[in-house]
This record gives C-alpha cells, sequence and structure tokens, in this order.
C-alpha cells in the first residue's frame, strides 16, 4: 500500500514539475486524411466479451498453455506472482503491478473482464476500455509509428484496412506490464499485430498475434471474441480496489 | 434464522468474482449463512453485504460477502434475475447468502447466490448449492 501511495505522490510532483505536451504535439506530424484510407467495417458500438464464440483467449490469458518463453522471460516470470491460474496467489501476496494501479497494457487489457467501446471517426479509431477508464487511439490516417518519444503503458497504435478487416499494429510499450494476468512478461521490443473483423454486425472477433525477440521464442497466437450490447460504458477506477483490499486485509487477520 | 451448512461442492459460478484467483477462500466448499443485512456497500469494484447472523452458541456474527462489480449487477447480467440498484437491500432485510468462506474460517464468503425472505433470488442459481451434510 506504501509503494502505490508513493507511486501517486511521484506521479504528483512530476505532472507538477513540467509540461510534456508541447514536446509531444512537435513529435506528432499532421498528416492530411486520405479519404481512400477510410473504408472497412464498421465497428462502433459498446462490446462485451463473448466467452462462447470459441476464442483462444480464457479468463487469465491467451492459451492453457504458456508460451514458448526466453530464458531472460522465463527468469522474470518465474518470479512473478499472479492471482490467475497454476501460480495463482491470494492478492496480498501478488506483485502484479495491475494491483498497484499500473495499467494493464496492450493486449492485457482485453483479459479484463470489462466492456469496451470503439468510436470510429475519420483517420483515428478510439477505444474505450470501462477497466479504469482507458482508452487507446488507433490512427489509421496514414502515419507511421512514433519512434521518438520512448514507451507508453498501452503503446503507440496505428492501423490499416485489409478489405474489411482492421489491422492494427502496436509499438513502443514499457516493459513493466505482463502480457497476461499469470505472469508472462515482454520487453520493449514486444510488436501487437491486431486483425479486428465482424463476424455479422453484433460479433466482433480480434485475432491477435504477439511478438518479442527478447521473450519470445515463437510468436504468441490468439484471438478473443466480443458480442454487442446496448450498455453504456460506466465507471471503473483501480482506485476504488484500495476500499476493496482493507475489506479483503480484514479476513486475512481475522483471529 | 440461522443456517450454516458446509457441503464439498465444485461449482461453475465462479466467474461472478474475476478478480481474484485463489488463496483467501476455500473454493471447494459452499455454505449457506442466512440473517439480517447490517450494511450493503453498491460499488466497485465488488458489492459487499455485511449480515449478523447468529451462530449455533447463539451469538450474533457479523458475515459479510462479496459479488462482483457494481457495473456488472447493475446489467443484469443474468437472466431471470433482477437489475441491482443501490437500495435493492436494506439494512433490516432477511436475506440468506451463499457462497464459498474464508479459508482460514473467518466470517467472510465468495458470494454464489443471494436469496431474500420471500424467496426472491437476487443472483446466482435457483437451488442453493450448499447441501448440509
Amino acid at each position: 500500500m506504501r509503494k502505490y501511495f508513493f507511486f501517486i505522490l511521484s506521479f504528483l510532483l512530476i505532472g507538477c514539475g513540467q509540461n510534456t505536451s508541447q514536446n509531444i504535439n512537435d513529435a506528432v506530424e499532421t498528416v492530411s486524411v486520405d479519404p481512400a484510407l477510410e473504408h472497412g467495417a464498421d465497428f462502433s458500438g459498446v462490446w462485451t466479451r463473448d466467452n462462447g464464440a470459441g476464442a483462444q483467449a480464457h479468463n487469465s490469458s491467451w492459451s492453457r498453455e504458456i508460451p514458448d518463453m526466453t530464458p531472460w522471460a522465463r527468469e522474470q516470470f518465474d518470479v512473478h506472482l499472479p492471482t490467475f491460474g497454476a501460480r495463482a496467489v491470494a492478492v496480498a501476496d501478488t506483485n502484479d503491478p495491475v494491483y498497484e494501479c499500473y495499467p494493464p497494457g496492450t493486449p492485457r487489457i482485453y483479459l479484463h473482464p470489462f466492456p469496451m467501446e470503439i468510436l470510429q471517426m475519420p483517420g483515428r479509431i478510439l477505444m474505450i476500455y470501462e477497466y479504469d477508464g482507458i482508452t487507446r487511439n488507433i490512427y489509421t490516417d496514414g502515419r507511421e509509428h512514433r519512434d521518438n518519444i520512448g514507451v507508453t503503458w498501452m503503446g503507440d497504435s496505428i492501423g490499416y484496412w485489409d478489405q474489411d478487416v482492421l489491422v492494427v499494429e502496436t509499438k513502443n510499450m514499457r516493459d513493466d506490464t505482463w502480457i497476461d494476468r499469470e505472469g508472462v512478461p515482454h520487453s520493449e521490443e514486444m510488436t501487437v499485430i491486431e486483425r479486428f473483423q465482424l463476424r455479422d454486425e453484433n460479433s466482433l472477433w480480434i485475432d491477435i498475434e504477439i511478438t518479442d525477440p527478447v521473450a519470445l521464442n515463437t510468436p504468441w497466437v490468439t484471438s478473443q471474441a466480443y458480442q454487442k450490447t446496448d450498455w453504456t460504458i460506466e465507471e471503473f477506477k483501480c482506485m476504488d480496489n484500495v476500499n476493496f483490499a482493507a475489506w479483503e486485509d480484514q479476513i486475512l487477520e481475522y483471529n | 434464522m440461522k443456517r450454516v451448512a458446509f457441503v464439498l461442492a465444485v461449482f461453475a459460478f465462479f466467474t461472478l468474482n474475476a478478480h481474484h484467483g485463489a488463496g483467501v477462500y476455500d473454493t471447494t466448499a459452499v455454505i449457506d449463512v442466512t440473517g439480517t443485512v447490517t450494511e450493503f456497500q453498491f460499488r466497485n469494484p465488488h458489492v459487499l453485504i455485511f449480515i449478523d447472523a447468529e451462530n449455533e452458541a447463539g451469538q450474533s456474527v457479523n458475515w459479510s460477502g462479496e459479488l462482483t462489480s457494481r457495473n456488472r449487477l447493475a446489467r443484469q447480467i443474468q437472466e431471470n434475475r433482477p437489475q441491482w440498484t443501490n437500495d435493492i437491500l436494506e439494512p433490516g432485510d432477511t436475506i440468506t447468502l451463499t457462497g464459498n468462506p474464508a479459508g482460514n474460517g473467518s466470517p467472510f464468503l465468495r458470494l454464489i447466490r443471494v436469496e431474500t425472505s420471500d424467496g426472491t433470488v437476487l443472483i446466482g442459481p435457483d437451488q442453493s448449492p450448499a447441501e448440509e451434510y
């Protein structure tokens, strides 16, 4: 818990000390939108996970077997203490960064069982994940990756249309997130390719390929399925976990 | 007023609680606890219900149980069950909580089912999976 508050404190201090938005804006080239790039399918709407659709992802990982990890990754995996999977520990004993309110990163965000909203607009697709209000901008205006602004939690996503399939490539992600909820690590060299397609107007299928020359010997290929709902995206903030943790501590400390 | 029944059971409704994997609860046991609501916290990440229930010695014990998130319950995640709101339970209501007990024997539950005194099931299967033995 103390670590958590230090994290918040350091965030506030950094936030007060400098304004980096100007630098970021300078780094983004303004690209005029080519109407020819704006085709494909309409993914607009609120989507919730469809566990019965046959996707390879399950509640806590991208496959039932652990991926083919390098010794570098295996070493980290062995000291990670997840709350899910064969090596699950109690929340009080975990070192899963998400329990300290760090963003889950891409693609792990899809393993958290909350809906997401997709908004499509010229040159850009905005993904709003209910979990912690996380957003991702996927630029479809033909721009390249921004390789000059360092790494971020959710990465830097660009997309293009392969007929009615939206292909999204995400790079430049921080290496302190896990790929799944069972403790599989990755490096800053990870690339995530997502292929979004509609199976029918209410069924969204996402094929996902995770490559990482530092962490994975072979690409981790998987999929996730969603169905459209009439829900609205509600607030769900990780900060609320602090209250919950206090309740859960009472269980462990009960005499 | 009180009925605390332990049973070994394998039950597949655990997706209600996606926050945890293991460790705190004994997921091989399911119990029923009937009592009077003392507090209802309709919030994320887990809705919490507190009840006073008598133990076998006739003493009042405050039990609490966790459900899934406010957001999920408010979306009516199960057919034939009501959509949850912040007044679906109020202090003084008599209810039966069914769930996995804490592994250390403390009065905490990972809830699988909630039933009111008039027999309305607010969440979970029609019948309680806890069977006395």
